[in-house]
């Protein structure tokens, strides 16, 4: 049974720290609630006051100092691209601006067409029938739109079309509490999960999973039902393998060879699986700064050492004190992220929160840790850091969004979201 | 919208906590927060995880990685060096590194993969990079197919070209391919084998694990040509310029032996009448020298690489520019190639370029030290022709086996080639003029299997094969008597025909027989014989009587102190392996003495007071003995090397470097000879070769018609001879020979010589060292038999002549 906001009725409740008046939605509860109050919990009744020292603040430093970081790091091997990294993350730091502006109300308004939308742009990547000047493809996988100027991936906002819409389902819903009621949210990550798939991008398809398990998490789904599903999944897992991609195969032979101290396959397929660990252990504790990084890592022949693997430029440059300066950046930006789900009084809110958060840490630990030699190389990039535009531009959007969330804490009064205790969990 | 109504009167107390919401909460009551705080929770252990392993990376390997990661940033070049040269008393060159070119393939194109790499190329270029970036992966087969076959026609011109340019014909060059396939693939496949026994023993399901992969014979090149011409190099290098990763040109060394082939011309006119001629005969020798100087091998060993490793096996760095490396290095396998091996082995330079710098770090190479040796070989040819059968001397020959009829019955094979060995040392210095052992290395890689175990052509007969002395030991035994006072040096001892006075048929003299008619040395000179008397007619009785006399111990020591029983140590001696895999010392032997003297019989004892019994020496021994009695007892042991280093060019005497297992605790002392026992031994050794009754005066034919053993015009000749017994086969023929031109009082050589199954010393092996004295005339060291002048050639002029 719910507990309600209901007590002595006679006494209002303040209900929102901001100091709102209470209205007649405040005693909503008290029964029997009359269509009049149920329209009032539908639209706000005054302008809500904005709280811009909010968990976002850390989030904006964050990617702030990740973004520094970064192209400072790129500039260790490839200064044009240091040059072309700082232009893009102007954009983005406008485009994170402009993202702060949309409510909550209105990211709700839009998460279901944003997300049609994405899906048809998904569909149009894959069919065979788009001329090549449109959709251009590299290594025979087709997941760029051509935009002229830059190359779209749509995958990208993929990821923040389906968060969005995940939170907008499971807002108000319960259903999520009992098994079949997790159905819908699946399907809802499937959808986009197997078009990516099939483009193929392994790698990102991949961070859908984590995203939706931490929103059901975090909105309430019983402990018993994520165990077993997991369960299911770290069952199944090893059975896929035959199923692979041939050169997904060898990239899982590579690791636990790597692992075992074999390096029989260091020369091809655990080349840069075995450079990579190389450039990163080489650093020391305090790295072998950015003259002799960029030669170390030149005659390494570390590949893709501006995308992929600059978690190991950074490692090579500034050692074991660079690498956990990385992850304690990420690690305040999570915090931001979890602040501002914990004070948001809006359930959309604090789900997209989570689900953003958990987006961009799961990113971030598939590419330290095939870095440095945990996880088979997959080709995830480092959020924030790696160079490229797309991905600077929307993650600065999603943190532009999330600031957005933060500032307005919301304190609609329907009730106690996703406080299921009291009932078994 | 689900909106819960709560039903029933409010409870104040659980509901107080929800009561100003203006407070923050207790976040912790809230499930959500709970649930949030679960997920920070996970990540920040997944990242605590990270973390340890980033730091095991940087801190606990962190040195290693960075070794790992600067090495790569060094690119070393190592240089080649040169192996030191051989050379010969007068500075001819017998074994020298001799620079060249090979012409090699690379396997890659050889297999058919260069021409898809080509293929590939053509496609790539064909379409245009940005559009091949576009393909997937089945349409760039495709086009990689259809450029293939202009691809693999062009390897095909190559390897045409290159068969023209090396000037073999296409088939010949395809065979040559072929075999180069075939050692690959075997090689591949026994890696593989390895491999995956290794995978097997360290996994239960090791075999489907294992997948094979390029082994390092896949990625080299493979040598189709050696040794060819400059212009053939000039063209096959532009050729791998023009198509890189196709053929090879590499600078390689191979060793020569430029006098491995002499040719030599012998007098035949002072043969055995029987097969003299009056024309001389003219010989192409192979392998002259080849027990002396030896060869290299191409495996380097795991001793090899124990002893002077190139790199550390943990790091990798290099440890010792001169160490071995597998696959690469030649390492001597015997003689003085393998005795030597430290001198002549050079250290390699290296070139150690920082890339990221441009700085360039070099080393100088530096070749190995030449060795001279004593050995003149010239004089080596021409005992290595007398020593051949073809020569006439070293056959069974029908005066060799009298015609008495207990010997033909038994071991009469007239022609049959003999084997065996002859040593020339010069008397002053110690120096060996010559060392020839027959059958040599050359003939013995002619033979097969039954032929090796019945010849041992491997063995190198003067320096590692101990033969019982036999009659050529008593003028050691007499001087040891008289040293040890037992004996007076002009003592007279009767020989009554055997030892033992009541025992006719142990410890005879070899006069006494049937043949003979039981006869005896005294019997025959009409009195008790001297030592003179004795030794050149051999009497064994005189020497049973001084061996006896002298005692086991004394004896045992005596010999001990003549240099039997350890290596003389003349410069072969090497530490190779054995199958065992523990280090054994080769190339020389000491021969044998009692290890218990003091528990020999009286027989025993007696029996080597003529040679036999438990006692065996060398032929270089032999030689080293009495040239120890012809300098009075001054120790000057034999040896082959004249010089070391810069050193070998000029001539002066270095010292031997003994690194061996045995050890001995000093030079071996004078021997305390008293000049005028020494003097009485040598008319004896005078009077054998020189007067009728010696044994080693005459050769007596069928028709008793007799030639001087030893022609000794101009000469003073010293000489022993001995028949040692060597059941069941034949007697082996000793002559032992001190000469020098007859103006000097004093030995100047000694040749030792021994004739396998010859028979008799005198018989046997006394023309061949008569042949190897006129060898030593032709050559100057010696006065030719029609001039009375003095030699030209002393060993000083002898330095003169190549400088």
């Amino acid at each position: 049974m719910s507990r309600t906001g209901q007590q002595n009725p006679s006494a209002v409740p303040r209900l929102a720290a901001s100091g709102e008046p209470s209205h007649p939605a405040a005693v909503a509860g008290r029964a029997p609630y009359t269509p009049a109050s149920v329209l009032y919990t539908a639209k706000p009744l005054h302008r809500p006051r904005l709280m811009p020292l909010n968990g976002g603040v850390l989030c904006l430093l964050a990617s702030a100092g990740l973004t520094l970081i970064g192209v400072i790091a790129i500039g260790t091997t490839e200064p044009d691209l240091a040059r072309r990294q700082v232009v893009f993350a102007l954009v983005a730091v406008v485009g994170a601006a402009l993202a702060t502006i949309p409510s909550p109300r209105h990211l709700r308004a839009i998460a279901w067409p944003l997300y049609g939308f994405t899906l048809i742009l998904l569909v149009f990547v894959l069919i065979p029938a788009v001329p090549d000047v449109l959709v251009r493809p590299r290594n025979g996988s087709r997941r760029w739109i051509n935009l002229g100027v830059v190359d779209f991936q749509p995958s990208e906002l993929a990821k923040i079309a389906y968060i969005l819409v995940l939170a907008c389902w499971l807002r108000t819903r319960e259903q999520h509490r009992n098994l079949l009621g997790l159905i819908p949210p699946f399907i809802l990550c499937l959808i986009p999960m197997s078009l990516i798939l099939v483009e193929p991008d392994l790698g990102t398809a991949l961070l859908f999973v984590p995203g939706l398990f931490a929103v059901l998490i975090a909105a309430g789904a019983r402990k018993r039902h994520i165990g077993a599903i997991v369960g299911c999944a770290l069952i199944i897992a090893p059975l896929s393998y035959p199923v692979l991609e041939p050169h997904q195969r060898d990239r899982i032979d590579a690791m636990i060879a790597q692992i075992r101290g074999d390096d029989r396959y260091e020369q091809d397929i655990g080349f840069q699986g075995s450079r990579a660990m190389t450039l990163v252990g080489s650093g020391g504790i305090a790295g072998v700064g950015g003259e002799h990084a960029e030669a170390l890592i030149r005659y390494n022949g570390l590949p893709e050492e501006h995308t992929d693997m600059i978690f190991a430029v950074i490692c090579c440059r500034w050692g074991l004190l660079g690498g956990l300066t990385i992850w304690s950046l990420f690690l305040l930006y999570a915090l931001g992220g979890l602040l501002i789900a914990a004070f948001s009084r809006e359930p959309f809110s604090r789900l997209v929160a989570v689900g953003f958060t958990t987006l961009l840490i799961v990113q971030m630990i598939i590419n330290t840790g095939m870095t440095i030699g945990l996880l088979p190389i997959t080709g995830v990039t480092l959020p924030f850091i790696s160079y490229g535009g797309s991905s600077l531009v929307v993650t600065w959007i999603m943190t532009g969004l999330l600031y957005g969330l933060g500032l307005r804490r919301g304190g609609y009064l329907v009730r106690e979201q996703f406080e299921f205790d009291g009932a078994s969990t | 919208m689900m909106l819960r109504v709560k039903h029933g009167p409010p409870q104040p107390s659980s509901h107080s906590r929800t009561q100003g919401r203006n407070q923050t909460r207790p976040l912790l009551g809230s499930m959500f927060v709970r649930r949030l705080l679960v997920l920070a929770g996970l990540s920040t252990i997944i990242i605590a995880a990270l973390g340890a392993q980033l730091t095991r990376l940087t801190v606990f390997e962190g040195e290693d990685h960075r070794d790992t990661a600067e090495r790569r940033l060094d690119r070393v070049k190592f240089l080649p060096t040169y192996r030191g040269r051989i050379l010969d008393r007068h500075g001819r060159v017998l074994a020298e590194d001799r620079a060249g070119y090979d012409i090699a393939f690379e396997y890659e194109f050889l297999s058919g993969a260069w021409a898809a790499r080509r293929a590939t190329q053509e496609a790539r270029a064909s379409v245009g990079p940005s559009r091949w970036g576009e393909l997937s992966a089945a349409e760039r087969e495709a086009l990689i197919g259809a450029a293939l076959p202009a691809a693999e026609a062009q390897a095909q011109w190559l390897l045409d070209v290159v068969a023209r340019l090396i000037d073999v014909d296409g088939a010949e060059l395809d065979h040559r391919v072929d075999e180069i396939k075939k050692r690959v693939h075997a090689r591949a496949v026994s890696v593989w084998d390895r491999q995956r026994e290794i995978e097997r023993s360290r996994h239960a399901d090791g075999e489907e694990r294992f997948t094979p992969r390029s082994i390092q014979e896949h990625r080299e090149a493979h040598g189709v040509a050696q040794g060819v011409p400059d212009v053939v190099a000039f063209e096959c290098q532009r050729l791998a310029d023009e198509y890189p990763g196709t053929v090879e040109v590499e600078e390689a060394t191979r060793r020569v032996y430029p006098a491995s082939r002499l040719e030599v011309e012998l007098d035949r006119s002072r043969l055995p009448r029987t097969i003299r001629k009056t024309t001389s005969v003219k010989f192409v020798i192979d392998g002259v020298a080849d027990h002396v100087l030896g060869e290299l091998r191409e495996k380097v060993w795991p001793s090899d690489l124990k002893a002077r490793p190139f790199l550390d096996a943990s790091t990798g760095k290099v440890v010792d520019l001169g160490g071995y490396r597998p696959g690469i290095d030649r390492v001597g396998a015997r003689g003085i190639e393998a005795s030597q091996e430290r001198l002549l082995r050079g250290v390699r330079g290296m070139e150690q370029t920082r890339l990221d710098t441009g700085q360039v770090l070099r080393t100088e190479p530096q070749p190995g030290q030449d060795v001279a040796l004593t050995i003149d070989i010239e004089l080596q040819a021409m005992v290595h022709a007398i020593l051949t059968p073809r020569f006439g001397l070293m056959k069974v020959q029908p005066w060799q086996v009298p015609n008495e009829s207990e010997e033909s019955e038994r071991f009469a094979a007239i022609g049959s080639e003999l084997y065996g060995a002859a040593v020339v040392i010069e008397v002053d210095t110690g120096e060996i003029l010559a060392a020839v052992s027959m059958p040599t290395v050359f003939h013995g890689r002619e033979m097969d299997g039954p032929q090796i175990a019945a010849s041992h052509p491997f063995v190198n007969r003067p320096f590692e094969a101990p033969y019982p002395p036999g009659s050529i030991l008593k003028p050691v035994i007499y001087l040891g008597a008289v040293s040890a006072g037992v004996m007076r040096r002009d003592v007279r001892i009767e020989c009554n025909g055997h030892y033992l006075p009541n025992d006719p048929t142990r410890l005879r003299c070899w006069i006494y027989r049937e043949r003979t008619g039981f006869s005896t040395h005294s019997a025959r000179i009409g009195g008790p014989l001297d030592v003179v008397e004795a030794i050149a007619r051999s009497c064994n009785i005189f020497f049973y009587s001084a061996a006896t006399r002298l005692g086991g111990t004394r004896l045992v020591a005596w010999l001990g102190q003549f240099g039997i029983g350890t290596p003389l140590d003349c410069g072969l001696l090497a530490t190779i392996p054995d199958e065992n895999d523990r280090m054994q010392t080769v190339g020389e032997h000491g021969g044998f003495l009692p290890s218990e003297p003091g528990t020999l019989a009286m027989n025993e004892v007696a029996q080597m007071g003529i040679g036999q019994g438990p006692v065996a020496w060398t032929p270089v021994q032999a030689a080293n003995a009495f040239a120890t009695i012809a300098r009075g007892g001054v120790t000057r042991d034999a040896t082959l090397i004249r010089a070391v280093g810069s050193g070998a060019r000029g001539g002066e005497a270095a010292s031997q470097s003994t690194e061996h297992a045995f050890e001995r605790a000093g030079p071996r002392p004078d021997l305390p000879l008293d000049p005028a026992a020494v003097s009485l031994a040598l008319q004896g050794l005078r009077d054998s070769v020189n007067s009728d009754h010696g044994t080693g005066g005459r050769l007596r034919y069928e028709n008793n018609e007799s030639d001087p053993i030893i022609d000794t015009e101009n000469l003073l000749v010293w000489g022993k001879t001995g028949t040692v017994q060597a059941p069941p086969g034949p007697d082996h023929a000793w002559f032992v020979g001190l000469v020098s031109p007859a103006t000097e009082g004093r030995p100047r050589y000694a040749v030792a010589v021994i004739v396998e199954g010859g028979r008799s010393g005198g018989r046997g092996a006394g023309p061949v060292c008569n042949q190897i004295i006129h060898a030593m005339r032709r050559l100057g060291y010696l006065p030719n038999m029609n001039t009375a002048a003095p030699p030209a050639r002393s060993d000083s002029a002898a330095k003169d002549r190549d400088e």
